[in-house]
């Protein structure tokens, strides 16, 4: 009996590991620097998820983004935490990006964190408007009015620096 | 809503999600699956268990300390970034009895047990004789166990006395148990020797109730041990898996390699004294494989001092790497034409290459963030695409 359960239980794992895994990574290395720190936050999320998973634990999509969210968060705190730089988002810098994508980082970067959560969340991970308010505990309404925000200040922000680097010339 | 539409194109083109490479995907994927235990059909992907002897210690996978399951007993003696071929002499822990420095109330020094001791091929004490004077408390400590675990291993009451000339038991006592429910085979010493692997069981299990550590009972398999597949790549339900190693001459072992690029040894020149169980727990290859790859040698006569014995599959085709090589003149690999259905795996594996990272160098591109620049067929299993030539070989990369 016990065999079977471990069975059931690691088909279930194995069943949210292979629809999620992807995106998960690609989440960590969106927001982190580098492979080897989103692997390690990777492993760290499916370490978890597979002590839920024996506590017969929900393993949807969302609950794995949930633990990811968390785990993020747990390490960017150690991260400002050695590096002094709270709330900063870490985002990396390829030397080969052209100027235009390190522009937008950078307006990015200048957002407000909870809009800048919902607008990454809808166009980096492809989350829903309900996925997002899910992961975030907020109402669907909520996110959309927030995305709605993010897209409007991130628009101001390009039509800035274009405008400031046009006077600089 | 054409300004959101090109908010969402500003947003996609600057995803730095762009740039991940493939093998990284892979990677991320496996190891993310190192906590499940046992039996898992991942850990077998594109050939049978013996093909996966060789899979080599990932450069920093030791860095995130893995807890719960079967890898907590594996904690305590992390190997990050294993090499192959560590040296029988070398990997074999230190017994218990003698590494008295651990945990030893002041005067319980080893010496300070008379008794006689029954060890196992590795030296682990298995059984001891009491002597005059001593006590359940005094035996535990000096092998490093509970008096409660010693009590119940032998089925007496913690804190009773004990009888000179008593052979006491410092392993779980025989049967199954939690995490180890099959069979064993013991030889007339009491020393467990052989056992079949049930479901469930798992690495911790096993290595506990038999009294051994992990990379003995990797060495006893002659299989690597690494870390981060918990070592249980091996640990599969129905498997009939070595407990001990048999015992080698003393001048096996001195005989002289030839590595590849990689540092892998894949050509051995034997000397006298060298068995196919001396190469298999130095180079960590099974007799079957020893077999397969060298059809000079045989099974039921001594390997003759002075034969070159090839260590990888090399110019045995197998499956997932059926293509073409050539070689440098002293026969270390150079290139690699792909055929149908070969998996980067299987192509690492059959020509000594540690890990899929270290082919990945050989064959990276110049330009663009690929990690390499030879096509798959499909990408989630690292199929190739048939008919590339790709290197070999770290001092002849090639780069597209």
């Amino acid at each position: 009996m016990g065999e079977r359960v471990d069975l059931e239980r690691e088909n279930r794992f194995l069943a949210a590991h292979a629809s999620t895994h992807d995106g998960i990574y690609r989440y960590f290395r969106r927001r982190t620097e580098g492979a080897a720190t989103a692997e390690d936050l990777c492993a760290e999320v499916f370490r978890i998820v597979w002590e839920k998973s024996g506590h017969g634990d929900d393993l949807s999509a969302m609950v794995l983004y949930g633990v990811a969210r968390n785990v993020l968060r747990n390490y960017d705190r150690s991260v400002s935490r050695s590096a002094g730089l709270l709330g900063a988002l870490h985002l990396e810098r390829n030397h080969e990006t052209a100027g235009d994508e390190s522009l937008v980082l950078e307006a990015i970067e200048n957002l407000a964190p909870k809009e800048r959560e919902v607008l990454l969340l809808t166009y980096w991970d492809g989350l829903s408007a309900v996925e997002v308010s899910q992961l975030l505990n907020t109402s669907a309404t909520a996110v959309r009015m927030r995305l709605h925000r993010a897209r409007k200040e991130l628009g101001r922000l390009l039509q800035k620096q274009s405008v400031s680097e046009g006077a600089a010339e | 809503m054409s300004h959101d539409q090109s908010v969402a194109d500003l947003l996609s083109a600057a995803d730095p999600a762009h740039t991940i490479a493939d093998d990284e995907l892979i990677r991320s994927r496996q190891r993310s699956l190192s906590f499940v235990n046992s039996e898992v059909t991942h850990l077998s992907v594109g050939g049978s268990v013996h093909d996966f002897h060789r899979a080599p210690g990932k450069r920093h996978w030791g860095r995130f300390a893995v807890a719960g399951l079967a890898a907590a007993a594996v904690a305590a003696s992390v190997l990050v970034g294993s090499t192959l071929a560590s040296r029988p002499d070398g990997t074999a822990a230190a017994p218990s009895a003698t590494s008295t420095s651990l945990a030893t109330p002041s005067g319980t020094a080893k010496s300070s047990l008379t008794g006689a001791t029954v060890t196992d091929s590795f030296g682990n004490v298995d059984y001891y004789t009491t002597d005059q004077g001593d006590t359940l408390a005094r035996v535990a400590a000096n092998f490093h166990i509970t008096e409660k675990e010693l009590a119940e291993f032998n089925g007496i009451q913690p804190g009773s006395a004990l009888q000179p000339n008593t052979k006491l038991r410092l392993i779980p006592p025989p049967g199954p148990m939690n995490g180890a429910k099959g069979t064993a085979t013991v030889d007339a010493n009491g020393i467990p020797t052989s056992y079949t692997i049930e479901p469930g069981d798992t690495l911790a299990g096993i290595t506990y109730r038999f009294g051994i550590t992990d990379k003995q009972l990797a060495e006893a398999n002659k299989v690597a041990f690494t870390y981060e597949k918990g070592n249980t790549y091996f640990v599969r339900a129905g498997n009939h898996i070595q407990l001990q190693k048999n015992p080698v001459d003393s001048r096996s072992g001195q005989g002289t390699s030839v590595n590849n690029s990689f540092g892998q040894t894949i050509f051995y020149t034997t000397v006298d004294g060298d068995s196919l169980d001396s190469l298999g727990y130095q180079f960590r290859c099974t007799t079957d494989q020893l077999l397969r790859w060298n059809t000079a040698v045989t099974a039921d006569r001594p390997i003759p001092a002075g034969t070159k014995v090839r260590l990888i599959p090399g110019e045995v085709t197998i499956e997932g790497a059926q293509g073409t090589f050539t070689v440098d003149a002293d026969g270390i690999p150079l290139t690699y034409t792909t055929a149908p259905g070969d998996t980067q795996t299987q192509i690492a594996f059959r020509f000594g290459i540690p890990e899929i990272a270290d082919l990945a160098w050989a064959n990276r591109p110049l330009t663009g963030t690929g990690s390499v620049w030879y096509t798959f067929a499909d990408l989630s299993s690292g199929e190739l695409n048939p008919g590339q030539t790709i290197s070999l070989n770290l001092t002849k990369p090639i780069h597209g």
